[in-house]
């Protein structure tokens, strides 16, 4: 699903990333971890196309993403579900047009967009909410629609960045369980985390990163 | 039941989302069309002005160039000389002249028989002008310029040349209303091109200054449309959408004032031009500039949108590989 040779990415005189060597199979679940600025929100604009990398090749789902032209990038990233520390909502919509966003942009008829998208506001323990504004949703709320959003159009590749952040421990364990719960259905799921604690709870790949270098990688199921 | 998504499906699919994008962008732009009605009548307000100066101008100046095409535009130079001075070695002069295509000659018997025959042979007035014991009027050469030299200056001074000459008592520039009008023309259709480009240039501005406001006020909402797939065509059609209904409206309110201000200026000009006996007849219908009217408008607000929007989306492009 992911395969990473020899990827380096470079901001001025400073190596974000030095030849990460990186294979995830299909429907794995990976936490990506390591202190700030090591590198792992440019691994994962670099997935999500954002960005090229300088050196190296990066392929997600046989798509070589440093040869991807501009024009084209959109249609890949209808293709992944992002979710980032600050679930970035529309606050003038309802939480329901928040989460059809995805399948609005993949061309989904509005017909076909409601069940799915309660379905999705179920999945994350929000059912019912489709007409509430995010503005009265607390922050583990607005979070879940973020993740509802994220896998509304039944993604392959789920990339989040820090989504628990926010979130006292009760609630990112139970985000957390959402994503291993995707990753069972086969979605391949990438956690950009700190919290080493939260993620040796959960049985998967863990990835630490140091210096803009891929220091160690364990098995699934290893924990950390 | 899944519609297309991109590189799936045939075009009948993809005109279905086309349509259905149109739709949510339609929708975008009226939701903030009628949040703010007052702004946006007032950009519609002066996008009118800025449309309809210009053309009420150019609509009067339209007007008059088209009329003074069919009016007698080919100045004549009425040279005068005393009947006793014979008429050949000046013609013979005259003719080698550039600026002279063609001299005609006029006795003063001549012009005192063509006068006697405007008074009336026969009545009391034409007997007693007849009976007067020499030419009362002068003889004449009527004098027309090659048609390069036509222009008001080049005239003048062939006049001025000619007037010159021994024998001559007076010249006279026929017609050197029409040459002056024509020269105030040019002049003001100069200035009239001038001002439409500046005020083009303003409506541009205006709609494109809207658009970018508008744009960086939904920065944030853009950020997150982008990151979930959006192309730049989703992005920017709502606010496309709202600058043609400004131009619309702009359009349409600058029609209805050009209409009324024809109404209200034609019997001016219809007086004006009857001073001079002389026809004035409309040089395009009403409908014809209303709608070109419109179409400035649409096409005006639609440019202006565009650029800015495109200006802005590519700054943002390079902020979101930054910030994401």
């Amino acid at each position: 699903m992911i395969h990473l040779s020899q990827v380096g990415k470079r901001y001025g005189d400073r190596d974000a990333l030095r030849g990460v060597d990186l294979t995830l199979p299909k429907g794995s679940l990976s936490f990506l971890m390591g202190p700030s600025g090591a590198g792992k929100s440019t691994l994962l604009r670099l997935l999500l196309a954002l960005e090229r990398p300088d050196a190296g090749r990066i392929e997600v789902a046989g798509l070589d993403l440093g040869r991807l032209p501009r024009r084209q990038r959109p249609a890949y990233l209808r293709r992944v579900g992002a979710v980032f520390q600050d679930p970035q909502l529309l606050m003038d919509r309802s939480v329901f047009h928040n989460v059809a966003l995805p399948l609005q942009l993949a061309g989904y008829a509005a017909a076909e967009q409601g069940p799915r998208v309660r379905a999705a506001l179920t999945q994350v323990g929000l059912a019912g909410a489709e007409g509430r504004s995010p503005r009265t949703l607390s922050t583990g709320e607005r979070q879940r629609v973020g993740i509802a959003r994220a896998l509304v159009h039944r993604p392959a590749l789920v990339l989040a960045d820090e989504p628990t952040g926010n979130l006292d421990p009760t609630l990112s364990a139970e985000i957390m369980g959402l994503f291993q719960r995707f990753q069972k259905v086969g979605v391949t799921v990438v956690i950009a985390t700190h919290d080493v604690d939260l993620a040796g709870r959960f049985p998967a790949q863990a990835l630490y990163l140091e210096g803009g270098r891929l220091t160690a990688g364990a098995a699934p199921g290893a924990g950390v | 039941m899944r519609r297309a998504t991109p590189g799936e499906g045939g075009s009948l699919r993809g005109l279905a989302r086309w349509r259905a994008d149109q739709r949510y962008a339609l929708g975008e732009a009226k939701q903030t069309l009628g949040k703010q009605p007052l702004a946006t009548g007032l950009i519609m307000i002066t996008l009118a002005l800025a449309l309809l100066l210009p053309a009420a101008l150019g609509r009067v100046l339209g007007l008059l160039e088209a009329n003074i095409g069919t009016w007698p535009t080919t100045p004549k130079i009425n040279v005068f000389f005393a009947a006793e001075v014979p008429p050949g070695p000046l013609l013979q002069r005259w003719r080698a002249h550039p600026d002279i295509a063609d001299l005609r000659v006029q006795t003063a018997q001549a012009s005192a028989e063509e006068f006697q025959a405007a008074l009336g042979v026969g009545s009391a007035l034409g007997k007693r002008f007849g009976a007067a014991p020499f030419p009362p009027l002068p003889s004449v050469v009527v004098v027309t310029p090659r048609e390069d030299a036509q222009a008001p200056a080049r005239v003048k001074a062939l006049a001025e040349a000619l007037e010159q000459e021994a024998g001559t008592l007076g010249v006279q520039v026929d017609l050197a209303w029409v040459l002056r009008l024509r020269g105030a023309l040019e002049v003001f259709s100069m200035l009239l091109y001038t001002f439409q480009g500046l005020l083009a240039t303003a409506a541009l501005l205006l709609v494109g200054t809207v658009t970018r406001m508008a744009l960086l006020e939904r920065l944030p909402a853009l950020r997150t449309l982008q990151l979930l797939g959006a192309t730049n065509g989703f992005l920017l059609a709502p606010f496309i959408y709202q600058a043609l209904a400004y131009g619309l409206g702009g359009g349409f309110m600058a029609g209805l004032g050009l209409l009324v201000l024809e109404g209200a200026l034609s019997p001016a000009l219809t007086a004006l031009a009857s001073a001079y006996a002389l026809p004035l007849t409309p040089n395009a219908s009403a409908a014809s500039s209303f709608l070109f009217l419109l179409a400035s408008g649409l096409a005006l607000a639609f440019l202006g949108a565009l650029l800015a929007g495109l200006w802005v989306l590519r700054r943002f492009e390079s902020g979101l590989e930054q910030t994401s």
